[in-house]
């Protein structure tokens, strides 16, 4: 009944809201050429924030008025007072030009003589007005007219480029994006002067209106992904997007899976480098993360980095990472598997001395996988959250102490300590977070299946996952390629990366319009 | 559809959940088994109406105690007891299986064999009629059983062994498991033989040996070996240390050892390093067949109490004849117990004959070495050569 | 969210040789050595298995030849053309049946094999249940899935079938093969016969040759696809017969099974390879189950073209499983085997035979 109550007093109230944004009387959402109307209804628009500037003055030494509005802070100030408001006071005053009599044409006086600026546009609706003053553009009131300019002036604080923090490497580029969209994109272009570089715009959130620029590279990329992103990204319909993670969930084929259909980067490179594959890039403003896809599997263990350092080193690295994959998801799947169902597999001296070291544990292995790997889990997530140098020492403290008095107290195995340790190490070496998460995840449904079933467990369950990832798609693509569509051509970019120079070719599952990355055989955009 | 199987999968998975987990046993709940000894207790009686086998057996059954492993492993904080790392059972039934299973009446761990490594059969069992492979037969049978199993006759009583004592090794079975991979260094062992071997034998009916093991006051011993007569699987006799030498030399196990003798009236020890063999058969008659055997082998001089020029090539020459002299002996010495002793063909000269003239072998498969023994009444001749490789680190240790 | 389409539904010549191949190795290649052990001498098995590889292989021409001729078109759509509706439908019906049996007999040896070396106490109505769910889990996926899933798991199996050859290098005795040619006619026969079940023409073929976009190249990777069971069974055979001889690999259950256990991993990190092995063998045996439901269940739903593909996976699912569940003992397992083998001469032989023979006569093409 209380439930009930609060809802219909809730629906009352918006109900209330609605009704009090249609028929307000006291401000309307059409320009007018009186300046005074349209700047009450721009106030009253926004009800009057403490950060809209409204600066009116007079044209050059006439009596026409004209007002600027604007939000601070979202503006360059120095470009307003020196190219706007000084520009309209001082130049028509000295050239001694006549003011045009219509206010209609002092618009166009201005956007073709008067603005020093290079993004001025005009509009006619207020809805437009307020979009451009709240995204940091100005507004340029005429009196008389009922056509606004707007100044493109967009300059706040941000943060300055930095190295990107999630995805450190030894050797490559140090940039990484940042929070503005128009950074990143510049980011990219000062790295691909290509004239097929397109930038589509898109804009997301109901309430938000957030900027995001879908990039690919046309004569590239498959014209059938534009299409297909373009289908999904009109289909979303949020009041905001805060990060690309929305987008990711909004547009990904299928949302049960742990496994990510979309990777995301702070590097640039590893975008360019995506966009080179004929892969579609998604910038969100707001965020440093961007979206690539399609995804598959091989991409997840890939870093860029593989590319950076000679290919031996490259590829060993790569093999390493598949290594510790294996390690991340069976390990202690394995360590339950082999004490508690197979203990002939082991090899009998440390079989002897498991037992020993396990004399006296209470728990079954399974129970003793789970709590540690619980604790572990839980001691990652407390470091994350924790500032820098306390998390560390939280690292350490957990690491070290609990597992150190877990094992004194008798409450775990060594053994199991170790495999808890390496399991941890290994799922750390993994480049992409997302991915990591999804091991870690699939790696507890191991662990349960090789607690009921042991071995028989684990290749069932291994099975079945094999199963979701052969149907699983990321923008239509098979996860799976080039390992299961098989792409011979693709395996010398895959487990191993062949040298620069053998890989001539841009993937073939990509089914790229031009397939060529070398040579002047095709491409001479 | 699609939504209701799902359900019903996941539906299907949840119930293993409740119904537990059937094999889940942990590993320090089990009592691992490493060695087993078969010893012969006696007769049972005919007359009793209850099925019986022939022979009621005692089994030693040797349990790895983990937690005296661990003690040894931390050091001295056990004080002086410090607790065995092991422990015998015995268990006594005319079958092996029953005798597994009363082991659980005994132990709060039940028996787990997957580690078994080690089977020694005493002598008395090896020797009665059909005994041996009915031992054998649960090894080769059971699942948990590896055929990497070490098989070993002991000489006396084979429940002793098992607690024969190292500074090195806390599980007896282990320590005589590793004993049995000397052979590279003492040739007077025989190679391990593994359960598959046995299995092998027990099947293709051929003669075969296994080592002997042999308790000498605190030590085992494990020259020698015992010689089986291959259609009844049954033990003839021993051989001893210098016959299982010539032995491996014929079979081609010979791995490494050493080669004693007197140049110039001093002793000079020649170090087998690499020894290899061939066989040839010639089947003109099957009342005579000959074999013929090269032996070649490579080594150094290992110690040499004359002193002698090694850099000189007629030195060298007449140490390898020398060598090869000894070898020869030793072969034929060998030849000769399996040949007019023992009479059976242990020395798998039956398999070369097999696969040179089949038509022949088929005719006389059933007498080769029983019955008419052709085995006995062919001739094999030996021919040695010896090479010595280099004299050590001097020619001369002393002027 | 609907995804565009990349290729689904369409399989190249590549797929085509990773199912015949993967089709192929299951179950019978841990008891073939055995079999071939009984009938012939020494390595003799060696010439029964080439001959009866090469009738394989050329049958399972014939079949890809039948199905090529009709691009894009069931098996039951142009059996209908080429001989009489009702026979056409009497024909896929009874390979339907025939690979719903395959199935649940697949399920059933795995269950016994799996209870007897990596399990003791657990029933074998679990283990085949959980199994049956696993395959039931991918036949209800994409069509392509289930063939996918053949590419990603064939390698690996097969490296586990190297890795057990290489680790068993050294027992193998040279002495052990030798003499050759011992063995009599009639023992090669029965040789020849026993092993052409366990490699016979993969009669799914004429069903997935309707999505191979280039038809014309399928028979020679169908091909291709039996040679690599061969080579792994000739491979196999041999290493059974040096390491054991021939008399031992007689006596022996699972030959193959019983070579893992005889071999060591070098380094001692894991023992008892046979459990991995079949720990891996599983992922084989399920390739070849998954495939045959899979055929099953494309067979029916071109006859009965109204129905969808879950209503039969609903149907059949608990009867393949009472069928897995049926035979009492090891003996009526062997017996099923039996059963299963005659279907085998009529589905990949005769059939395939027939309605190419009737389709050259009558001149009947497909529209491709």
């Amino acid at each position: 009944m209380r439930f009930n109550s609060f809802y219909k007093q809730n629906k009352k109230r918006t109900e209330m809201i609605k009704t009090k944004q249609k028929n307000q009387e006291d401000f309307s959402l059409e320009l007018f050429t009186e300046l005074n109307e349209n700047l009450h209804n721009i106030k009253k628009l926004l009800d009057e924030p403490s950060d809209l500037m409204i600066r009116e003055f007079t044209i050059g030494n006439t009596d026409h008025r004209c007002a600027i509005v604007y939000i601070e802070g979202l503006t360059d100030k120095l470009l307003i007072d020196t190219s706007v408001i000084k520009n309209i006071q001082m130049e028509t005053e000295d050239s001694d030009k006549k003011l045009a009599d219509k206010a209609n044409d002092v618009v166009d006086q201005f956007y073709n003589k008067v603005l020093s600026i290079g993004k001025v546009e005009k509009v006619l609706s207020l809805d437009q007005v307020s979009y451009a003053i709240l995204s940091g553009n100005t507004a340029l009131y005429i009196d008389g007219t009922d056509q606004v300019l707007i100044i493109g002036s967009k300059g706040w604080e941000n943060r300055s480029i930095e190295e990107p923090i999630s995805e450190a490497l030894i050797r490559g580029p140090r940039d990484g994006f940042i929070e503005n969209l128009q950074t990143n994109t510049v980011m990219i272009r000062r790295r691909i002067r290509d004239a097929n570089l397109r930038f589509k715009s898109y804009q997301v959130g109901r309430r938000s209106k957030k900027d995001l620029v879908v990039a690919y590279i046309d004569g590239i990329i498959n014209p059938d992904i534009v299409k297909e992103v373009n289908r999904r990204l009109k289909t979303i319909d949020l009041d905001d997007a805060p990060e690309t993670g929305f987008i990711e969930e909004w547009i990904e084929d299928n949302f049960l899976s742990p496994f990510p259909q979309f990777s995301h980067t702070e590097r640039p490179d590893k975008a360019v480098a995506a966009l080179m594959q004929g892969k579609v890039v998604i910038l969100l403003d707001g965020t440093p993360f961007i979206l690539m896809g399609p995804l598959t599997f091989g991409d997840t263990l890939q870093s860029p980095e593989d590319y950076y350092e000679r290919w031996i080193v490259g590829s060993l690295l790569r093999m390493l990472r598949y290594l510790g994959a294996f390690i991340a998801v069976f390990l202690p799947a394995l360590y339950i598997a082999l004490v508690s169902f197979h203990p002939g597999m082991i090899p009998s001296k440390l079989a002897f001395s498991i037992a020993a070291s396990r004399e006296g544990v209470p728990f079954p292995a399974f129970i003793e996988a789970f709590l540690m790997e619980i604790t572990m889990e839980l001691l990652r997530e407390a470091g994350i959250r924790l500032p820098k140098p306390i998390g560390q020492t939280i690292g350490i403290v957990g690491g070290l102490v609990i597992g150190e008095a877990a094992v004194a107290a008798g409450f775990v195995s060594p053994i199991m300590v170790i495999v808890v340790a390496i399991t941890a190490v290994s799922s750390f070496s993994m480049p992409s977070y997302s991915t990591a998460l999804a091991f870690r995840m699939i790696r507890f449904a191991f662990m349960g299946a090789a607690a009921l079933f042991g071995l028989y467990g684990i290749i069932l369950a291994y099975i079945a996952v094999n199963i979701h990832l052969v149907n699983l798609r990321s923008l239509g693509f098979p996860y799976t390629t080039p390992f299961a569509p098989s792409f011979l051509r693709d395996w010398r970019d895959l487990v191993i990366r062949s040298p620069i120079t053998t890989l001539t070719k841009r993937p073939k599952y990509m089914q790229t319009d031009d397939e060529e990355r070398m040579g002047n055989k095709k491409g001479g955009q | 559809m699609v939504k209701k199987l799902t359900s019903l999968l996941i539906l299907g998975v949840l119930s293993f959940f409740l119904t537990g987990c059937w094999d889940q046993v942990e590993i320090e709940d089990r009592g691992f088994i490493v060695g087993v000894a078969m010893d012969l207790v006696e007769e049972t009686d005919d007359e009793s109406d209850k099925p019986e086998g022939k022979y009621r057996y005692k089994g030693t059954y040797q349990f790895v105690v983990p937690a005296g492993l661990s003690q040894n492993g931390s050091g001295p904080s056990g004080g002086g007891g410090s607790e065995k790392a092991y422990e015998n059972v015995s268990s006594t039934s005319d079958s092996l299986l029953e005798q597994a299973r009363n082991l659980a009446v005994k132990m709060s761990r039940p028996p787990f064999a997957q580690h078994l490594q080690l089977l020694i059969v005493s002598e008395e069992v090896a020797k009665e009629p059909r005994s041996f492979r009915n031992i054998m037969d649960l090894f080769i049978r059971d699942n948990e059983m590896r055929r990497g199993i070490i098989v070993m006759i002991a000489e006396g009583e084979a429940g002793s062994i098992l607690d024969a004592q190292s500074k090195n090794e806390s599980l007896p079975a282990i320590h005589l498991s590793d004993i049995a991979e000397n052979t590279i260094k003492n040739s007077e062992m025989l190679s391990k033989v593994r359960l598959g071997f046995v299995h092998e034998r027990l099947v293709d009916q051929t003669s075969f040996v296994i080592p002997k093991v042999t308790m000498e006051g605190q030590h085992v011993n494990m020259t020698g070996a015992a010689v089986f007569q291959g259609y009844n699987d049954q033990m003839i006799d021993f051989i001893n240390g210098d016959t299982t030498e010539g032995l491996n030399f014929i079979t081609g196990e010979y791995k490494g050892g050493l080669i004693k003798t007197k140049v110039e009236d001093e002793l000079v020890v020649y170090d087998i390093r690499n020894a290899s063999r061939k066989i040839r058969v010639d089947v003109r008659n099957k009342e005579s067949i000959h074999f013929n055997i090269v032996i070649e082998t490579e080594g150094i001089i290992g110690e040499s109490f004359k002193s002698l020029d090694y850099a000189n090539p007629t030195v060298l020459s007449k140490v390898e004849e020398t060598v090869e002299k000894e070898i020869k002996r030793k072969v034929l010495e060998t030849i000769n117990t399996f040949q007019k002793d023992l009479q059976v063909d242990a020395l798998g000269l039956g398999g070369y004959l097999q696969s040179e003239d089949y038509k022949t072998w088929k005719q006389i498969k059933q007498n080769w070495d029983r019955g008419v023994n052709y085995f006995s009444k062919s001739t094999i001749h030996v021919q040695v050569k010896s090479i010595v490789r280099s004299s050590g680190a001097v020619f001369e240790s002393q002027k | 969210m609907k995804s565009f389409e990349y290729g689904d539904e369409e399989i190249g010549e590549i797929e085509i040789f990773f199912i015949v191949a993967s089709f192929m190795i299951a179950v019978g290649v841990l008891t073939l050595p055995r079999l071939l052990a009984e009938s012939t001498q020494f390595s003799d098995g060696w010439v029964s298995l080439v001959i009866a590889g090469i009738i394989s292989i050329s049958f399972i021409w014939v079949t890809a030849k039948l199905a090529s001729r009709f691009p894009n078109q069931t098996f039951f759509t142009y059996a209908s053309l080429i001989c009489s509706k009702p026979v056409a439908a009497v024909f896929t019906i009874g390979i339907a049946i025939y690979f719903v049996a395959l199935t649940a007999y697949e399920t059933r040896v795995l269950a016994v094999i799996t209870k007897q070396y990596l399990f003791d106490q657990t029933p074998l109505e679990v283990i085949a249940l959980l199994f049956l769910l696993v395959v039931v889990y991918a036949v209800s996926g994409t069509r392509v899935g289930v063939i996918r899933l053949n590419i990603l798991f064939l390698p690996i199996i097969l490296v586990i079938a190297v890795l057990l050859m290489l680790l068993n290098i050294q027992y193998f005795e040279v002495k052990n093969l030798t003499p050759a040619f011992t063995t009599s006619w009639a023992g090669y026969w029965k040789g020849t016969t026993e092993s052409f079940f366990s490699i016979s023409g993969f009669a799914g073929l004429l069903f997935y040759m309707k999505f191979v976009n280039r038809p014309k190249k399928a028979p020679k990777y169908a091909m291709f696809g039996v040679c690599v069971p061969l080579g792994l069974y000739l491979l196999l055979y041999v290493m059974a017969i040096g390491v054991f001889n021939t008399e031992t690999t007689a006596t022996l259950v699972y030959p193959t099974v019983e070579l893992a256990k005889e071999a060591e991993i070098p380094g001692g990190f894991l023992e008892r390879f046979e459990s991995l092995f079949l720990t891996i063998w599983i992922m084989a045996i399920f390739n070849t189950t998954s495939l045959a439901y899979d055929v099953s269940l494309m067979a029916f739903c071109s006859v009965f073209g109204k129905v969808k593909k879950t209503t039969f996976i609903f149907v059949l699912t608990p009867i393949i499983y009472l069928v897995a569940m049926f035979p009492e003992d090891v003996g009526e397992v062997e017996l099923m085997a039996k059963f299963l083998n005659y279907p085998i001469l009529i589905i990949s032989i005769i059939i395939p035979v027939t309605l190419l023979l009737l389709a050259k006569l009558r001149g009947i093409k497909g529209n491709g």
